[in-house]
């Protein structure tokens, strides 16, 4: 086996332990951030996926999210729960039938995510084949709006405004930064690929790209699928980590988070949205003394300066579009160690 | 036949308004090709302004009005300035993310400012525009009869402004091809600058009088108006001027006779918007009125 093998592997091992240790005993309050962590860069990393790595601009990910927040819900919610929330609206049939035990909950995720790859078809065939720019920008973000209308009217399915409260609280650092693995991994290998080389073409020069003879339309479609999903298992998990869901929870904000973690960590970077995920979770959490102690909404006024910041002065973002690797790392020891050498002498 | 003209009236009104904050959408659009998202917000902080200044600065209202539109059309400027200039060389998503960046930041100032704050405001009507005139069996609003009006004369002062004068000649020009004017000695950020302070003049005008219809400010007042307006320019062929009032009049005359002949889709109606919207995107990228163009390689 190669060093780097060696390494993920050790790396892989280590989290392994830290989820297992960190189920058990660690503090709620961090547990609950690094689970808002892992939920954020899981959709971030799909995100990324049509917007940095495509560069096909799509605003509706929250859209996504809602539908696969929902649908896990259906699924999760306990049968007499279900009675004391659709109260005023019968909940509609089969999801009134039945309930999903825990060890179903994995089914439920995928479910989601599949709803939620479905409805990326709806609007990714037309629109991803008519559309780019600002344009396709517009027509996703009218989408995840549509979406939001319907669960606001939809009462029988979403019991509408008042939303649903009680889902058990099954996301744990198991299930989040679990998904959070195997997504990212499939989104690297897919970057890696003769796929994603495709992918990168279309970013670049899209006449190019298919005349050198890429089906740009099924390769566009293909990773908002894969992004499509990766909002779908995330809206679940959100929904079973909060407890709560309302229509309002998977509003445009959600897009918007998701766009500054993006953006953050590089565009078209898969790490880069990994990581800028989990620092958008602790700093969010970090700024909330601003809210309580200066004025509720300031916290948005730092995030909405900081993304025009970063756009105007720091495009780049954390990472570019390159990827964590161990090189990397060891370039970053090796010259580090070397300054400290020159400096000693 | 009473009910039909009132209705008819009614969608006039919205859909001057709408007219009004279109034109803003349109004109940025057709310049710099950029969807300005923080429109819809300038509109809403229009509003906000009549109330500052009326009731914290006792201004009597048509001077709180006029000075409104002096700072909206500056803050219009300004937010150009300052947020997309810098990034006129850059890829235009880059822009994109900055105005959804400058929307969120304007939304969420009103919330912080100690003044206007999260809750619902009253807006300051004057008398002009609630007193009621009664034609017959037909009952009129003042609101109903000045708004159209006052749209009206901001829309041919604009059509004047763009056909008759240098700017609107600069303007058009970069329109069709930015490198070729600013190779003909056009200052092209000056021009831009124009085009934002028109448009965020006409869109403080909108927001006066669409307080003056619905007297309550509150922050995400802009939303939706703004969204509406921004479909209404896209019905027009968004970058056509006289396409975006079109628009915003079919539009306004269409939601209010939905609503007002099938109450039960109200709840619905941002969808409706919306798909339409998409719709025009997908089938009439050009709008009714727009011209076919071809992609440059």
């Amino acid at each position: 086996m190669r060093p780097n093998r060696i390494l993920t592997v050790f790396f892989l091992l280590g989290l392994a332990a830290f989820i297992w240790w960190g189920d058990a005993r660690l503090d709620r309050f961090i547990w609950r951030i690094i689970n808002f962590g892992a939920i954020y860069a899981l959709a971030a990393v799909g995100y990324t996926m049509i917007n940095g790595v495509t560069g096909q601009f799509s605003l509706g990910p929250h859209g996504f999210m809602l539908l696969g927040g929902y649908l896990t819900t259906l699924f999760m919610l306990p049968l007499h729960q279900k009675k004391v929330v659709w109260l005023f609206t019968p909940l509609s049939w089969p999801f009134n039938q039945f309930t999903l035990p825990y060890s179903g909950f994995i089914l439920a995720l995928i479910a989601g995510g599949i709803l939620a790859v479905l409805a990326s078809l709806i609007v990714g065939i037309p629109a991803l084949r008519a559309l780019r720019g600002d344009y396709l920008a517009i027509a996703t973000f009218g989408f995840g709006e549509i979406l939001y209308v319907l669960a606001c009217n939809f009462m029988g399915l979403t019991n509408g405004p008042m939303g649903v409260k009680g889902i058990p609280q099954y996301t744990n650092l198991k299930w989040s930064i679990g998904a959070l693995v195997v997504l990212t991994y499939a989104a690297v290998r897919l970057k890696n690929s003769s796929f994603g080389r495709a992918l990168r073409a279309i970013r670049e020069d899209e006449l190019a790209a298919e005349s050198m003879g890429i089906n740009v339309f099924r390769h566009k479609l293909l990773a908002f699928m894969f992004s499509a999903f990766c909002a779908g298992v995330a809206g679940g998990l959100m929904a079973t980590l909060i407890g709560t869901i309302t229509p309002d929870l998977f509003r445009f904000f959600m897009t918007f988070y998701l766009l500054m973690i993006i953006v953050l960590g590089g565009l078209g970077s898969i790490s880069g949205a990994v990581v800028a995920g989990f620092i958008f979770a602790a700093v969010f959490e970090a700024l909330r003394f601003v809210d309580t102690a200066v004025v509720p909404g300031m916290r948005m006024v730092v995030f909405s300066v900081l993304l025009i910041l970063v756009m105007l002065f720091f495009r780049r973002g954390l990472f570019g579009r390159e990827e964590f690797t161990w090189e990397w790392v060891f370039q970053g020891v090796r010259r580090a160690w070397r300054g400290a050498w020159t400096k000693t002498k | 036949m009473a009910t039909y003209l009132q209705q008819l009236l009614n969608g006039v009104t919205l859909g001057s308004l709408y007219a009004l904050i279109a034109i803003g959408y349109t004109m940025v659009y057709g310049i710099l090709r950029l969807i300005n998202f923080a429109h819809g917000d300038i509109f809403m902080w229009a509003g906000y302004w009549v109330f500052f200044l009326v009731i914290l600065f006792r201004l009597p209202w048509w001077l709180s009005a006029v000075c409104t539109v002096a700072i909206v059309a500056l803050m219009g400027v300004a937010i150009e300035r300052l947020a997309y200039r810098p990034l006129r060389e850059a890829p235009r998503i880059s822009l994109l993310i900055t105005a959804i960046g400058v929307s969120f930041l304007l939304e969420n100032l009103i919330i912080v400012l100690p003044w206007a704050g999260g809750r619902q405001k009253p807006y300051p009507t004057p008398s002009l525009m609630t007193q009621i005139y009664t034609a017959g069996s037909v009952r009129i609003q003042g609101v109903t009869i000045w708004v159209p009006l006052i749209a009206a004369a901001c829309l041919l002062g604009l059509i004047f402004l763009v056909y008759k004068t240098k700017v609107g000649r600069a303007m058009r020009a970069i329109a069709t091809d930015i490198e070729t004017t600013a190779l003909m000695g056009a200052d092209i950020n000056r021009v831009i600058s124009y085009t934002f302070l028109v448009g965020s003049a006409l869109a403080a005008v909108g927001g006066i009088l669409w307080g003056c219809r619905y007297p309550r400010l509150q922050w995400d007042l802009g939303i939706m108006p703004g969204w509406r307006a921004f479909t209404a320019a896209v019905i027009g062929g968004i970058g056509n001027i006289v396409g975006a009032m079109l628009g915003g009049f079919l539009l306004g005359l269409a939601e209010i006779l939905i609503v007002a002949f099938f109450p039960k889709l109200s709840g619905f109606r941002d969808a409706f918007i919306f798909a339409i919207l998409i719709f025009f995107l997908l089938f009439r990228p050009t709008g009714i009125l727009g011209k076919t163009m071809k992609e440059k390689v």
